[in-house]
């Protein structure tokens, strides 16, 4: 599963998931709720980039 | 005996409040929180509706409440319903919702119960606690929580100073005096400064009957959405923030924000309106100043200029905030400061034993979006982090 990344510098890693936003655990990227946003700074997910 | 007292009611001081009673396993009687202003937010709320603001610079994810989709949740209940507006990319929250949504936030956690009316004058120490002495007798706290801003600060350039002081008519967006319908109509405004608040205001004036308005700004205005990369909110530039040493972090901290900029929104609303001719633009910088006929003469780098009025948008001085009492403070418990003079705290934001600060009074620690909304909120992470490790 990819690794995300926000303009922030935030990573959203799939394994670990958002436990700070009951994302749990092996939750893709993909999958994050529309309304899902960067914990740190808030930025929505059309703002983040996929890590080579 | 309170665990903290939090010197500041404004936008950082709440917010950690809310966050500290939320989130630390503090009894809510435990928190105080200390402004000499007749409400919590009173000297923000005041500032921003002065200026013409219509919506934050921020996003609608940077505010008071703890959960960060708590804006929308609220703009989604009958009493949000109707003031919600936000501006594309980020969506920044109109002012009217983002006030209601505080407001919201402050009855639904009992915050202004926390409120203790008064003005800190001196912190000493008293065995293990700590006692502030404030206008309203003294009070003890096992901690207490700098959350000082600049508003206390005003800056007046030197030619403004001596024209107030000969009673002309210039007044600062920030006094607590200031009514944009002072003067009368028909009259001519000049509004000095090169930022969002300045163009604001310009465009606030502009929409009185009558009235001329023009802005004086030393250089052209520039568009950014933010007044400092998002970057900085997070590692993917605090990582290398936090390797600089102090002296170091300061230029940093200058060179990352972008002072005497706009959104694009208003920069366009600016622009429109100088193509109709409901304001002027000119840049130059003011050298002197002289009264003229209940008016005022302007000598500026591009000429000379009268006006009825002179209205500043020149923001905040840059020194420490805090005046004479972080001045005493300091010297009283031998405090670190970074030779431009601001603290140099832990990475707990613990400046001495049991005092802390944020804001930015933080900013060598926090980085430069200190001073912003989601500097408080950051600084929260770094409190709470400290004691759940601690």
């Amino acid at each position: 599963m990819d690794k995300w990344e926000c303009p922030c510098g935030y990573i959203y890693d799939p394994m670990e998931g958002d436990i700070e936003n009951n994302i749990p655990a092996e939750t893709p990227f993909e999958d994050l709720p529309d309304d899902w946003v960067c914990p740190l700074c808030g930025a929505e997910k059309e703002y983040f980039e996929k890590l080579a | 005996m309170l665990e903290w007292l939090i010197v500041g009611g404004g936008i950082h001081g709440t917010y950690l409040a809310n966050l500290l009673t939320q989130q630390s396993h503090l009894a809510p009687e435990q928190v105080g929180i200390l402004d000499p202003h007749d409400r919590l937010l009173a000297a923000w709320n005041r500032m921003t509706a002065r200026c013409g603001m219509h919506f934050l610079r921020s996003p609608a994810t940077h505010h008071i409440d703890v959960p960060i989709l708590s804006i929308y949740r609220f703009a989604k209940t009958p009493a949000g319903r109707t003031l919600a507006d936000f501006i594309p990319p980020y969506n920044r929250p109109s002012l009217a919702l983002f006030r209601a949504h505080s407001d919201h936030v402050i009855e639904e956690n009992g915050l202004a119960r926390r409120h203790i009316r008064a003005r800190a004058l001196i912190v000493r120490c008293d065995g293990p606690r700590l006692v502030v002495e404030t206008t309203a007798g003294p009070l003890k706290t096992r901690r207490v929580l700098l959350a000082i801003g600049m508003g206390e600060q005003l800056c007046w350039p030197s030619w403004a100073r001596d024209l107030r002081r000969a009673g002309g008519p210039v007044v600062h967006v920030f006094e607590p005096v200031f009514r944009e319908e002072d003067g009368g109509p028909q009259q001519s405004i000049v509004v000095i400064g090169g930022g969002i608040t300045a163009a604001q205001t310009s465009l606030s004036l502009a929409a009185h009957p009558g009235a001329q308005v023009t802005l004086l700004t030393r250089r052209s205005l520039q568009e950014s959405q933010f007044d400092f990369n998002p970057c900085w909110i997070g590692p993917k530039c605090l990582r290398r923030f936090y390797r600089e040493d102090y002296p170091t972090r300061r230029t940093t901290i200058e060179e990352a924000r972008i002072p005497g900029s706009l959104p694009g929104e208003i920069l366009s609303e600016f622009t429109r309106a100088r193509a109709q001719g409901r304001l002027g633009l000119q840049e130059a910088a003011v050298q002197k100043a002289v009264m003229e006929d209940g008016g005022i003469r302007l000598l500026t780098t591009a000429g000379s200029m009268r006006t009825d009025r002179v209205v500043l948008a020149t923001g905040f001085r840059p020194e420490r905030p805090g005046g004479g009492l972080v001045d005493r403070l300091i010297a009283d418990f031998n405090l670190p400061c970074n030779p431009c003079g601001y603290p140099i705290v832990g990475e707990d934001l613990q400046w001495g034993k049991n005092i802390y600060v944020t804001g930015p009074l933080a900013e060598l620690q926090v980085g430069p979006c200190a001073r912003n909304i989601v500097g408080a909120r950051n600084a929260g992470r770094m409190l709470l982090a400290s004691f759940r490790t601690g």
